[in-house]
């Protein structure tokens, strides 16, 4: 019996034995795994609203388009060469035909409205008898349709005559005008071998039509100012980072002239650098286009279609292209045309390059900066408690050409200047990307980030930023940008705390 | 947060079991004690023992009582090492762990008499009856401990589970019939009932929990859906059944049907607290827009019933001059609050070295809901009056540094 009381004992001794420590509860660190980011950065954003593009079958496209117009045609010049002196002027009258043929053989007029021009004249030894002398012209007339004439007013000297405003022949004429039929007209008559006077005429000096109907043989017309031109923009400054290896270069050429034209000259192409580069306007096979004549108010129209040397071209990235050096030369043979002269060519340019490149190692920088905005608690667990942390980045890499990838930490928005250095407080991490045939899954790098930088993770704000650099490529690369064309990034951060009061 | 943490862990390691203990003497003999139970606390262990007697039996006023506390994973050792140390490594993080099977079950029960008495073989009795229940899933303590190493953590309630109920009841007995007609060879069965009018105090029922938590390179995702039934000031009923024989001067059995249409409704406040919380695919960079929907509303309810199963109770006693010894079975038809389907097994002893100085001894065996416990307890007894307190150890055979938990009992009961 004694035995169970001293158990009873035992168990109230144990009882009143126990410990129990005051509650303070012991330090322990955990590890937090946060995802950061997780982001497809896709070839399609790069598809832009002017420049850039995707084709039917997903291949990003660098295209360009605009419109340009040449220089107004111009007044057409023409040479009579006319100079005939000291013509007998019979008392009773006399008819002439005056020959009216370009000197340089280029224009033979069926009708033309003249822009300006002088014709001179000269009534010499006049008998007294005569009151009234003048010469009619029967095609070339005023603009009431009145035969145009000049009448001797007593001056025995060289008078001029200005032309500008008359206009010559019919204005639906096919006929050329090679002669000028003129009367001189005496008034009273004098008896029969009695002379009225002496005449002589120059029209040996330019004369510029506004409007011509006629023909023109080996008419040349430079377009000294060019043809105008098209701007082309790179976005992310892929300019600088790849050379395109094909393209193709369409120009449609819309003529208002009404003659058929040969086309020559140059596309100029110049980059941001200021390089440029040339090709000559000619089709596959070197000739030269012709554009073919307006019809009435209808524009002949030509595709000039450049394929073998626009990769040349474009290789340098073009930010511009225009035409240079261009020349309209315009010979009809028997066949008459119209032409004003304000008459133009018009031109649309397109240009598609499938961005088949050859890569160069340059910074593309994403334009949209990441913000991650962190409280005041965990700020100051992380001044007081982080032990260690590190980056741990996934990359999944769609694009048959390997990169780089740096990602820059800031307490600041980051900057970015026209030299493309990116202006930040922090630090930056950079992985190496395999291209997607070398590495089609995920690729995992993992990052340490050390205590300075840690404290950079104490900001209330750090901005994230992505640059990508694409290596160098061996050959052409193309580029796709269909849903399945991007580089997916995740990021996690991996840090280790204390956990303390 | 570190505050927080220790008084949530504080709060789990000072709630304890539902399986409730019907009188705080109950204690000393670790849950044996049908056929033991006298006067007043018979109404509530087996009225078929509320026999008629001369004397006034006297239950007194907060003085019989039993409280407990226990945890499933933690004894007072482990608590000691861990506040003991100055920093957690990995090995003793994993032995916390490995102390918990799943989830941190921690449960607390009271019972306090407020008052009652006997006449001749009825009884009438009031007590206050609290119970608690929380777990915590051991993938809480995971994250805890070691942070979001792994992609999933899903919680359900299974595994996490919060339920509370406390009670009054007002008790009526009456035994002592004998059976009549039965053969002269058989022994004779006295039978009684109790039945027991319950006002409600507060409860507090976790009807709905599931989350998860998946965290990887496809950001974070939470989800955590939480639905809390509570309800203040409600009443309801429920009446217990005995019946006892003595098949000899030493042995006697027993036999209880309790909670027989026993419910609590819960009618003066009902209300629902929902809360739903949905993050998905959460990283760092969105966390400046609103990226997760949160709902926490708290709304009336109709009147909502809080049911006490039907149990079983079965047992027998030996005893003579200087020894007794019992045992005791119990099995509920459903789980609650304050039951368990799994049936449990205990047994009771008692020396009387000297007549007026009773030992007594108790060892329950444990299942898979309830832990195993020890019981010792002493007492005086006079003529007209016995009192005596006890403690019980869980989990250990001793109360200590092992121990899960403890229950300390205590009563005080006159006779005039």
């Amino acid at each position: 019996m004694k035995k169970l009381y001293l158990l009873m004992m035992a168990v109230m001794v144990l009882l009143g034995a126990c410990q129990i420590k005051n509650p303070t509860l012991p330090k322990w660190d955990i590890e937090l795994d946060l995802p950061l980011v997780n982001d497809r950065f896709y070839v399609s954003d790069l598809v832009d609203s002017s420049n850039i593009a995707i084709d039917s079958t997903n291949v990003l496209l660098i295209t360009a388009n605009g419109s340009a117009e040449s220089d107004e045609f111009g007044p057409i010049p023409f040479t009579p060469g006319i100079d005939m002196g000291n013509i007998p002027v019979p008392g009773t009258g006399r008819e002439l035909f005056l020959p009216f043929v370009d000197d340089d053989g280029e224009v033979e007029p069926a009708y033309a409205e003249i822009h300006a021009g002088l014709i001179r004249t000269r009534f010499a030894n006049v008998h007294s008898s005569v009151q009234e002398l003048k010469l009619v012209f029967h095609n070339i007339f005023t603009s009431t349709g009145a035969e145009f004439s000049i009448t001797y007013t007593g001056d025995s000297g060289w008078i001029s005559v200005n032309l500008a405003g008359l206009h010559l022949g019919s204005s639906s004429s096919n006929q050329v005008i090679s002669e000028l039929p003129v009367t001189l007209v005496v008034s009273p008559a004098l008896p029969e071998g009695t002379t009225a006077a002496q005449f002589s005429i120059q029209a040996n000096s330019l004369i510029l039509f506004a409007k011509f109907r006629g023909r023109l043989h080996d008419f040349s017309l430079a377009m000294d100012s060019g043809l105008g031109g098209i701007d082309i923009s790179y976005p992310y400054g892929i300019d600088q980072a790849v050379a395109l290896q094909e393209a193709s270069l369409k120009v449609y050429l819309k003529n208002y002239i009404g003659f058929n034209a040969m086309f020559t000259g140059r596309i100029k192409a110049q980059n941001e650098a200021g390089e440029t580069r040339f090709i000559d306007i000619v089709d596959d096979n070197g000739n030269n286009y012709f554009a073919p004549a307006a019809s009435g108010a209808q524009p002949g129209e030509i595709t000039l279609d450049f394929h073998n040397n626009v990769s040349y071209l474009l290789q340098i990235m073009p930010t511009h292209l225009e035409m240079v050096d261009g020349v309209l030369t315009i010979d009809s043979g028997q066949v008459i045309g119209d032409v004003e002269m304000n008459d133009q060519l018009f031109c649309d340019y397109l240009i598609n390059a499938p961005m088949t490149f050859i890569f160069h190692q340059h910074d593309i920088i994403i334009r949209e900066e990441q913000v991650i905005n962190i409280t005041e608690e965990n700020r100051e667990r992380i001044r007081k408690n982080a032990v260690w942390a590190m980056l741990q980045l996934q990359v999944q890499n769609k694009l048959p050409i390997g990169a780089r990838a740096r990602v820059y930490f800031s307490t600041i928005p980051t900057t970015i200047s026209e030299d493309g250095i990116i202006g930040f407080e922090g630090f930056s991490e950079e992985m190496t990307i395999h291209s997607s045939q070398a590495e089609a899954g995920w690729q995992s790098q993992e990052l340490s980030i050390d205590e300075a930088e840690m404290q950079i993770l104490t900001a209330p704000t750090i901005y994230l930023r992505w640059v990508f650099s694409f290596e160098e490529s061996n050959g052409p690369v193309t580029i796709y940008a269909g849903t399945a064309d991007y580089i997916h990034v995740k990021g996690m951060m991996i840090a280790k705390l204390v956990v303390e009061d | 947060m570190k505050n927080n943490l220790f008084a949530f862990l504080a709060a789990l390691l000072l709630a304890s079991p539902l399986l409730a203990f019907n009188t705080g003497k109950s204690i000393l003999f670790a849950d044996s004690y049908m056929l033991r139970a006298q006067g007043v606390e018979a109404a509530y262990w087996n009225p078929a023992n509320l026999v008629r007697q001369k004397h006034i039996d006297f239950w007194a006023p907060g003085l019989n009582m039993g409280v407990s506390v226990a945890n499933n994973s933690f004894d007072l050792d482990t608590y000691n090492f861990i506040v003991g140390q100055d920093y957690l490594e990995d090995a003793d993080k994993q032995l916390i762990l490995n102390k918990i099977n799943g989830s941190l079950h921690t449960e607390m029960e009271a019972q306090v008499s407020l008052f009652g008495f006997t006449l001749d073989n009825m009884s009438f009795s009031s007590a206050l009856h609290a119970m608690g229940k929380l777990a915590l899933s051991e993938r809480y303590l995971e994250l805890l401990l070691y942070g979001n190493t792994d992609s999933l953590y899903v919680f359900d309630k299974g595994t996490t589970d919060a339920k509370g109920i406390s009670y009054v009841d007002f008790t009526f007995g009456a035994g002592g019939f004998e059976i009549p007609l039965l053969p002269s060879e058989y022994p004779v069965l006295r039978t009684g009932f109790s039945v027991s009018a319950l006002v409600g105090v507060a409860n507090a029922d976790l009807t709905e929990f599931y989350g998860y938590l998946q965290s990887g390179w496809d950001g974070i995702t939470l989800h955590q859906d939480i639905t809390l039934r509570t309800g203040f000031g409600g009443y309801g009923h429920k009446a217990m059944l005995g019946a006892a024989c003595d098949l000899s001067q030493n042995l006697q059995l027993g036999l209880t049907l309790d909670n027989l249409w026993g419910k609590l409704t819960w009618s003066a406040v009902a209300e629902e607290l929902q809360y739903s919380l949905v993050a998905d695919s959460v990283y760092a960079v969105d966390i400046q827009d609103d990226f997760y929907v949160l709902r926490d509303e708290r709304v009336a309810i109709a009147d909502y019933a809080t049911e006490l199963p039907p149990e079983i109770r079965m047992a027998a006693l030996w005893k003579d001059n200087k020894y007794s010894f019992s045992a005791d079975y119990v099995q509920a038809f459903k789980h609650s609050a304050a039951t368990s389907k799994v049936g449990r097994l205990s047994f009771g002893a008692q020396l009387l070295p000297l007549p007026f100085l009773p030992l007594n001894f108790g060892l329950a065996l444990g299942n898979e809901a309830y832990p195993w416990r020890a019981s010792y307890g002493f007492g005086l007894k006079s003529k007209g009056s016995e009192f005596g307190f006890s403690v019980q150890s869980i989990d250990s055979i001793f109360p200590g540094q092992k121990s899960k938990g403890v229950s300390f009992g205590s009563y005080i009961r006159l006779w005039i």
